[in-house]
């Protein structure tokens, strides 16, 4: 045994307050088991969070939360909040995007769809005559894929086979398969398919390598639960979770980075803080990606089973992003802005604009928000708030000087803006108050983002749920024994959702296992 | 919903496991680099290790210290003009910070000989900058936080026709800013009002000067004094001086810095001068006013007096003594307690702390907390005083490395 001096021991060690990091540790708190989360900046919730610049108050991150629903119909997230009790007030979204092409080889599109079921399969009809029988096809086999992962949840894996296969039949027929396998298999008309594609850059994969289930609940929970986003910007949520964690027992202790997670004989015994304190352990969830945590948290290295970094390396990183911040002294009705989520693209050619991702070239992604549309005080009067992210890989940014790092970023933020303008009609630019620029160096400076990638790993279909599920034994979670993820890298896909679900999920597992050593 | 049929369908799905197997098995065993996360680190690094690499008095009580990268340590940092960084000291017992400006160009940080400058005034009773006169000289040691703040040029937002108004030592980040202009950048120009007690008070004015002759269509420089030296503008810098200094008001961007008292002055001023948009405005922050109780909303009945605050940190309580005009952050400090501090005005969040009981005065001009923390009590102790006993909790904080 090594001689660590511990001067605390924890049931529990949460190595990060991101999103995952706190659902898990609200419930491991909630299920007896009293967590110790770890966070390095002096604010929880990662990207979950808000800055402050002159008299706006930004939303870092968040375009809308998927899985929460009304009260009568609440989602997986909206249940775990209500279970928790947090008090956070959610706002509705109205609508589920506008979708503008600016450069299509098929002919520009403008189209603003609606967030409910009937009315979307309506609308579509309307913008693609004939569409009606392949899109409602979709949705339902979409509802079909969540109702078996619901059926999977609540069966904790032990599936019958017959159930699975005569009830969920499509689910198992469509989870090896990519969106556009399964566009292509419906027949769907090729524009209607360009529409209801537009909320791939959320995911960061296009149509021919993204995994189908992914979309497709995406698809059903947006349409069926609604979309939301917190009164207060994401920070509230992450501060009614820090407040729940600690109501229910648990620590939380901020500007405290982890420096090492500490293993012994394949298993966790401990983590090493920055300030170079040893803390006790059995348990370790880690709120980074393995990419992290196996090339720098780990100690010591010899201990780390080789096949970790095969693993790892066999994944795709998702790209990295950059977000536009942008206070303007004009209100949305002075401006002319109606909607809300606006994705403007070149075109659909969703493999030509991924391929994009990797070079320096103009961007061709975004995906703009203005959060004065959903929730009318956000800023104060004649004033709104607009963001613009566009997606790119962290690499692009390996080669630009440092000299030359400023300009470099106003001159990418002149670009979307204008593209905005290209889409709409609007400029923005002559009623910019407050501007702020976030790039992947920013995302790995405060979110430690390993190579200021934004989300989690690639949803291909060989990364996707049900393969993970299958080679489960040779995964992460049983390479280290009591060392899990949670947030973007966690059992979940990413975004919002996936990733508090992963915590919770995480959170619930780890109790389990902690109930049982303690009998 | 009818059976779909999809060609890879159950077919795939047996396989793929053994797909998903198989591509793990064949990759490699490297440690994947993390390019932008070293980039990050350059960029934003966690603290600055600088040593002073010469002294220049600029008068009696204001020096220029040129600081350059500790030995074994990495370049510079990249800024923008305009920005400060955040000197780390312990004093005795207490761990403290200040903001500084710094003073030289963005282009003269670069490459291997790069260093930064900051210009320091001697406050009389001043803590920080009476240590810095009495101990800093050529070879001593510093530590700072990387470059910070929002008071620089921005392309988007900012108009062309740059305004830079200044008063006393509030010249800092503006000669920073011609330097860089007239080293980089030739697309705007800017017109300096600078506001000096007395000829003394007058900083880089040679400097200044040297760059204006060569790049007279940028530049141009008036000052206005107090206690005017024969044959210069006698008055204060006010709504009628700038008016009779300068046109087309409504393309300007103003950028102000200089001490609180001008600042409150000076908001009345711009009244007068005709109906400027907010985002035409741009003061920099500057730290706890001297005497918060002359402040216009500083509450009538509350007292000079001694209170106690209870600080938690990581469940330890703590109880010391504060003042009612000086801040939570300086009770926390002279106490010996470690707070991390960065812009010491308000705006930047770092000092981050739980009110859990009490009454306390906040300066709300730069208030950078969010809607959220307000809701929940959190302050930022750098800019709000205990009018009461109180109870605080504060995160951990780190010890500064080094001395
Ligand atoms: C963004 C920014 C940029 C700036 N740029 C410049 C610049 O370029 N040049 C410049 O000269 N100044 C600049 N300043 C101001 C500078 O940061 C300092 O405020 C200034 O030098 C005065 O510091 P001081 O410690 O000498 O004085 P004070 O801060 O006034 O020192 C006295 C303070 O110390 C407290 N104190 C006394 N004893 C103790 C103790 N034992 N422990 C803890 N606290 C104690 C007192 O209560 C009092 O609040 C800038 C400020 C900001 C915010
Ligand atoms: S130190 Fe910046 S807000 Fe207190």
């Amino acid at each position: 045994m090594s001689d660590y001096k511990f001067t605390r021991e924890a049931d529990a060690v949460i190595i990060g307050a991101g999103n995952g990091g706190l659902a898990s540790g609200a419930t491991l708190a909630k299920n007896g088991v009293k967590p110790l989360i770890l966070e390095k900046h002096s604010s929880p919730g990662g990207f979950a969070s808000s800055f402050v610049r002159g008299r706006f108050e930004f939303e870092t991150a968040l375009h809308e939360l998927a899985d929460y629903g009304p009260v009568d119909n609440r989602g997986n997230l909206g249940q775990f909040f209500d279970e928790l009790g947090l008090d956070v007030e959610f706002v509705a979204v109205p609508d589920a995007y506008r979708l503008i092409t600016v450069r299509d080889p098929e002919g520009n599109l403008d189209i603003t769809m609606p967030l409910s079921f009937e009315a979307y399969i309506e609308k579509m009809e309307e913008y693609v005559p004939g569409s009606k029988e392949s899109v409602t096809k979709y949705l339902s086999l979409c509802k079909e894929v969540y109702e078996a992962l619901a059926y999977l949840a609540k069966n904790k894996g032990n599936v019958d086979k017959e159930v699975l296969l005569g009830e969920y039949g499509n689910f198992v027929r469509t989870c090896a398969a990519t969106q556009q396998q399964v566009l292509k298999a419906l027949k769907m008309p090729k524009k209607a398919q360009r529409i209801l594609n537009a909320y791939w850059s959320y995911l960061g994969v296009d149509e021919h390598r993204l995994n189908f289930t992914i979309y497709g609940v995406m698809m059903y929970v947006y349409l069926e639960k609604g979309a939301y986003i917190p009164k207060l910007r994401s920070h509230e949520i992450s501060m009614a979770l820090e407040q729940k964690i600690r109501e229910l027992g648990g620590i939380l202790e901020l500007n405290s980075e982890v420096e090492h997670i500490l293993i012994e004989d394949g298993e966790v015994i401990g983590v090493k803080t920055k300030r170079g304190e040893y803390i006790k352990t059995s348990q370790v969830l880690a709120n980074v990606s393995q990419h992290m945590a196996y090339s720098n948290l780990l100690y010591p290295k010899n201990e780390i089973p080789s096949r970790c970094y095969q693993l790892t390396n066999a994944r795709i990183l998702s790209p990295s992003a950059m977000v536009v911040y942008v206070g303007l002294n004009k209100s949305v009705e002075e401006l002319g802005i109606k909607d809300y989520e606006f994705f403007i693209y070149d075109s659909m050619d969703t493999q030509e604009s991924y391929q994009s991702f990797s070079s320096r070239g103009r961007t061709n992604v975004q995906a703009t928000v203005f959060l004065n549309c959903v929730i009318p005080d956000c800023s104060p009067p004649g004033t709104s708030i607009m963001s613009i992210t566009t997606l790119h890989h962290g690499s692009i940014w390996a080669d630009v000087k440092p000299e030359e790092y400023f300009e470099e970023k106003e001159r990418i933020a002149e670009e979307l803006l204008l593209e905005f303008k290209k889409g709409t009609g609007i400029d923005v630019i002559p009623y910019i108050e407050e501007i702020e620029i976030a790039t992947p160096a920013t995302f790995a400076n405060i979110n430690r983002k390993y190579n200021g990638s934004i989300y989690g790993y690639e949803c291909e279909v060989l990364d996707s749920l049900i393969p993970k599920t299958m080679t489960i034994q040779d995964e992460d979670e049983n390479l280290i024994k009591g060392l899990s993820f949670v947030g973007g890298f966690g059992r979940r896909s990413h975004g919002f959702s996936a990733s508090y679900m992963s915590g919770e999920l995480a959170g619930r597992l780890v109790a389990a296992k902690w109930k049982e050593t303690k009998k | 919903m009818s059976k779909i049929k999809l060609i890879p369908g159950l077919f795939a799905l047996m396989r793929m496991a053994g797909t998903r197997k198989k591509r793990i098995k064949e990759a490699d065993f490297k440690i994947r680099n993390d390019i932008i996360g070293q980039i990050a680190k350059q960029m934003h690094p966690e603290s600055l290790s600088l040593v002073v690499h010469s002294v220049r008095a600029e008068n009696e009580s204001v020096r220029t210290y040129r600081l350059i990268s500790a030995p074994d340590s990495t370049s510079l940092p990249v800024f923008q003009a305009g920005q400060y960084i955040s000197i780390k000291l312990k004093i005795g017992k207490s761990q403290t910070s200040r903001a500084y400006t710094i003073s030289s160009a963005p282009y003269e940080a670069e490459g291997e000989n790069g260093y930064y400058e900051i210009t320091v005034r001697k406050k009389p009773g001043g803590l920080v900058s009476e240590y810095i006169f009495d101990n800093w000289a050529e070879g001593v040691g510093v530590n700072a936080t990387g470059p910070h703040g929002d008071f620089f040029y921005s392309p988007l937002r900012d108009y062309k026709d740059i305004v830079a108004i200044a008063g006393g030592a509030g010249i800092t980040p503006f000669r920073s800013m011609i330097k860089q202009f007239a080293e980089k950048e030739h697309e705007m120009n800017l017109t300096l009002l600078y506001g000096c007690k007395n000829e003394n008070d007058v900083l880089f004015e040679r400097e200044i000067d040297e760059i204006i002759k060569t790049h007279p269509s940028l530049f141009r420089r008036v000052n206005v004094y107090e206690n005017a030296p024969e044959g210069r503008p006698q008055g204060y810098l006010n709504a009628e001086f700038i008016n009779s200094n300068l046109e087309d008001m409504q393309n300007k961007t103003f950028f102000i810095c200089g001490p609180s008292v001008m600042y409150e002055f000076l908001r009345k001023e711009f009244l007068k001068v005709g109906n400027l948009r907010r985002k035409q405005l741009r003061y920099e922050v500057g730290g706890a006013p001297d005497n918060v109780t002359k402040r216009k909303d500083w509450p009538a009945n509350a007292e000079c007096k001694t209170v106690q605050i209870t600080v938690y940190i990581q469940n330890i309580s703590y109880d010391i003594p504060a003042s009612t005009i000086e801040t939570i952050l300086t009770a926390i400090e002279r106490a010996g307690l470690l707070l991390d501090s960065q812009c010491r005005s308000g705006e930047c969040g770092i000092c981050r702390s739980k009110l859990n009981e009490g009454d306390v005065y906040i300066i709300t001009d730069n208030d950078g907390r969010r809607a959220a923390d307000k809701e929940l009590g959190y302050i930022h102790p750098c800019s709000t005083y205990p009018l009461s006993d109180c109870r605080v909790t504060i995160p951990p904080s780190n010890p500064i490395k080094g001395r």
